[in-house]
């Protein structure tokens, strides 16, 4: 008995037994490979979306630091003893100098220059000749200068042609010299760029772009014809303030510039800072008058100090905030999404672990410095303490101490590979949690021990189960702590918390459908089609035909088409199930079904690739073809085997 | 020459309720050479006593000796292959397997060359009154007689030394109940068979050299 000559003369029962054999084969690849697929997106998603619970400032009080204290204790012993707590993380902070890397400065990028966060970028100094001084009612003078020597500046400041500052007697006295005109003197301190301040005022006054700005319209005429306009009108308060009129030539829109504003044209400001002479212990200012070129007065053995402050100044141009951390995603510019990693990898459990040298920087941060992934940096780590000791309440942008040799450790210097790169939507932001552009993020073991943890909403992760926030708010509130104690940001897993569940439910259904199809379609094979061979198995054992060769027939008729139903399906599958995706992709916003919505919220990139679906798919197919044949070999020894068929089916 | 004798066989089938005592302490003695044929009303177990003659089922009780060898201890399979043909009343013929293909199956079992076993089937057609053009005919096209002839011919194709013809000619008719009753007698007389024809048609017991009765799977008489 020939199986094949069996099949081909009974085509139609052939035919129809190998598509419905295909179709449930098809069927049960394209619903496993989405099953899978949600239920590997599902993994994704719940470990792409942090919820996250931050200390809320506005809940603490931060002008005492002991009952910050005391309430961040608090707050960590509430959440370290919580069930919807997955992890905390204190992340650390600590500043590290770079020689070869040169920071980015918000006055890059004009509008969004912010002096605070140039930090310690903006220190600078400068060979002034005073053109103008007046005393302060404290004692001090305000001092206008030309600036005749760029000592120091950093190269992304532009260089004025003037510069105010002030000054006093740092020991305290008001016994100072007066600072004299047409003399110069070298000023050190932080710099700010007062032209770049009032270009930014008046185009946010007259709403047009930075750049459209020109100060060569200020007219000093037309603020006095504007004054006796409004003096006529019977406006009288405020109008000393009125020492100049700036038009916007495009728009014609007009705004009035204070006697302090009309300085500021071409100008910068210098703020001197208040030393320790380590020698003297004695306090002084750093503003000096030199009567000698600048070189001559620095090689003077008692001017040392002064050349140990120049040094120090362009060492702390080098440095950078470190933010060290147990899990990079978990920091709330991540979960937030207004920092996101642009290229590379985040660090490894073994590299959070082992504190091995590895970093990210921002991409800004890198294109500036010709840096590359898989490039090392120097970073020699120094300082540590809260960067907003003189700032409680601020939440954001760290900035790196100021150099001081005495503040290093040699053993703290080593080289870190950069392993990624983060971008930032706005990298000047100045909101809860941000950080600049300049911060490096290396794992918190990699940092010195005396790294700080400080009590600020960017140095603390509460990671909860994703779902459970409102849990932990309720956890919150029954322990007495303020009800906005915690921030959550859960990056809108929220809002596709009941998707997710339906998805991977329904998902599942269409699986366990599709097994029962499978099953019912092997079961109508095998009862309807292979089994009407029970009658040609009688005649052939009534023939002398032994049990083996029974069953090889009966295996081979009943494999053959299976086999080629397998192969049809698996054809099917791999067309279908890339349509099925791309349909579910692309239907996603018009589709309500739990499905689409999950595929589209995920933009579909949480769906095991292509390649895998394919594999899987051939997997599956693979896997029901060696079901089959379990299943017709089992079912041809039973038919072969029964006592009374030569009864039921020759009689 | 094969010579088959039964002992006490006890055969019953065992539906819910109840259990059928086919066949009761038969024993019969068949002997090679001749035409016997088992006669009997519908229900009286000769059909039963049949299949436990082909082996197609096991006695309960007593045995079946073929040339003095219990039946039961020998390969079913080889006794049927080689031993005993067995022709259904209901025919079974392979529906889509053509006459030559229904004919040479034994003898494909037996490893006899296609070519040959062609040839034979050719020749036992013509035996059985059909010419060759049957030869590629499927039985659904085929009379009842001419399915029947066709069964006899696969049977007579292997050239066993026992037949076993379970109602042969239930099916024929007149012409056709004589041709095949004579060709199962000299079967028997010319090749000698052991011709065993289970029949409730008295003109097929007429030309047999035995003729055992059975009622209520008891045998309840011999003659000759």
């Amino acid at each position: 008995m020939n199986p094949m000559k069996q099949l081909l003369r009974r085509p139609i029962h052939t035919l129809f037994a190998i598509l419905l054999l295909s179709a449930a084969c098809a069927f049960l690849c394209i619903s496993s490979g989405i099953f899978l697929s949600v239920q590997e997106s599902a993994k994704m998603i719940e470990d792409t979306y942090v919820t996250l619970a931050v200390p809320n400032p506005d809940a603490f009080e931060f002008s005492s630091s002991s009952k910050t204290t005391d309430a961040w204790d608090a707050l960590l012993s509430a959440a370290e003893n919580e069930a919807a707590v997955k992890a905390v993380y204190q992340h650390a902070f600590i500043s590290a100098m770079s020689p070869e890397l040169s920071p980015l400065l918000s006055v890059q990028e004009e509008m969004h220059y912010d002096p605070s966060l140039d930090k310690p970028s903006d220190y600078a100094a400068f060979v002034v000749r005073v053109s103008d001084a007046a005393q302060t009612p404290s004692g001090g003078w305000d001092v206008s200068a030309d600036i005749e020597q760029i000592v120091l500046l950093h190269p992304g400041y532009t260089v004025r042609s003037r510069l105010r500052f002030s000054y006093w007697n740092a020991s305290g006295g008001a016994d100072m010299d007066p600072p004299e005109t047409g003399k110069t003197y070298l000023v050190y301190g932080r710099f700010v760029d007062d032209d770049l301040l009032l270009r930014q005022r008046l185009a946010e006054q007259v709403r047009c772009p930075l750049e459209e700005v020109d100060l060569s319209k200020i007219s000093t005429e037309g603020a006095a014809a504007l004054k006796k306009e409004l003096l006529s009108r019977g406006f009288a308060e405020g109008l000393g303030d009125i020492a100049a009129e700036y038009v916007q030539e495009k728009t014609g829109r007009t705004t009035t510039l204070s006697p302090d504003e009309l300085e500021m044209v071409d100008t910068a400001s210098l703020f001197p800072q208040v030393l320790i002479d380590s020698e003297t212990d004695r306090p002084f200012i750093t503003v000096t008058c030199i009567d000698q070129p600048l070189d001559t007065f620095l090689c003077r053995e008692e001017n040392a100090l002064w050349a140990g402050i120049l040094r120090n100044a362009v060492s702390s141009q080098h440095g950078f905030p470190v933010i060290g951390t147990d899990r990079a995603d978990t920091l709330y510019a991540f979960c937030q999404q207004t920092a996101y990693l642009s290229q590379g990898r985040v660090f490894s459990a073994a590299e959070y672990l082992s504190g091995e040298k590895v970093c990210i920087l921002s991409e800004r941060l890198a294109i500036q410095n010709g840096l590359h992934i898989g490039d090392s940096i120097s970073l020699q780590f120094y300082g540590a303490g809260d960067p907003f000791q003189l700032e409680p309440s601020r939440q954001s942008n760290p900035f790196a101490q100021d150099y001081y040799p005495e503040l290093a450790d040699e053993a703290d210097r080593g080289q870190f590979e950069i392993v990624g790169f983060y971008r930032q939507t706005d990298s000047w932001e100045y909101s809860l949690g941000q950080w600049t552009p300049n911060t490096i993020l290396v794992p918190k073991a990699a940092c010195p021990t005396r790294a700080s943890s400080p009590h600020r909403t960017l140095f603390l992760s509460v990671v909860l189960k994703n779902g459970m926030s409102q849990r932990f708010l309720d956890s919150i509130r029954q322990k007495g702590l303020p009800e906005n104690a915690f921030q959550i940001l859960d990056s809108g897993y929220e809002r596709i918390a009941d998707s997710l569940e339906n998805s991977v439910k329904g998902a599942g259904r269409y699986f366990f459908v599709s097994i029962v199809f499978w099953l019912a379609a092997l079961i109508i094979y095998l009862f309807f089609f292979v089994s009407k061979q029970k009658e040609d198995v009688a005649r052939m054992r009534s023939l002398g035909a032994s049990s083996g060769e029974v069953r090889r027939y009966l295996f081979f008729f009943a494999s053959v088409p299976a086999f080629l139903a397998v192969l049809i399906g698996m054809g099917l599958a791999l067309a279908g199930m890339e349509a099925a995706v791309q349909y579910i992709c692309s239907a996603g916003s018009r589709l309500d079904t739990a499905l689409s919505e999950l595929y589209h919220s995920s933009s579909a990139t949480a769906m095991i690739d292509v390649s895998v679906r394919k594999s899987l798919i051939c997997l599956i197919s693979g896997l029901q073809a060696g079901a089959h044949l379990a299943f017709f070999l089992l079912f041809s020894t039973c038919m072969v085997k029964a006592k009374r068929i030569y009864v039921v089916n020759l009689s | 020459m094969a010579k088959i004798q039964t002992i006490d066989l006890n055969f019953s089938y065992r539906a819910k309720h109840q259990t059928i005592h086919a066949v009761k302490d038969v024993n019969l003695l068949l002997e090679p050479g001749l035409m016997q044929v088992i006669i009997g009303k519908s229900g009286s177990g000769k059909s039963t006593l049949l299949s436990l003659l082909a082996s197609l089922q096991t006695p309960e009780q007593g045995m079946i000796l073929v040339d003095d060898m219990d039946l039961q201890k020998m390969d079913a399979d080889q006794y049927r292959r080689k031993r005993a043909a067995v022709i259904f009343q209901a025919y079974n013929l392979f529906p889509l397997l053509t006459v030559q293909e229904n004919i040479i199956y034994p003898l494909l079992l037996n490893k006899i060359p296609k070519r040959t076993a062609e040839t034979q089937a050719e020749k036992v057609l013509e035996q059985v009154g059909m010419d060759a053009s049957f030869l590629k005919r499927f039985p659904a096209t085929l009379s009842g007689g001419e399915q029947q002839r066709v069964a006899i011919a696969r049977a007579l194709a292997n050239q066993t030394d026992i037949v076993l013809a379970d109602e042969p000619t239930g099916n024929l008719d007149t012409k056709n109940t004589e041709r095949i009753t004579g060709l199962l007698s000299s079967m028997a007389h010319n090749q000698g068979c052991c011709v065993v024809v289970v029949t409730h048609d008295l003109s097929v017991a007429a030309n047999a050299d035995r003729v055992f009765a059975m009622d209520g799977g008891t045998l309840s008489g011999v003659a000759p």
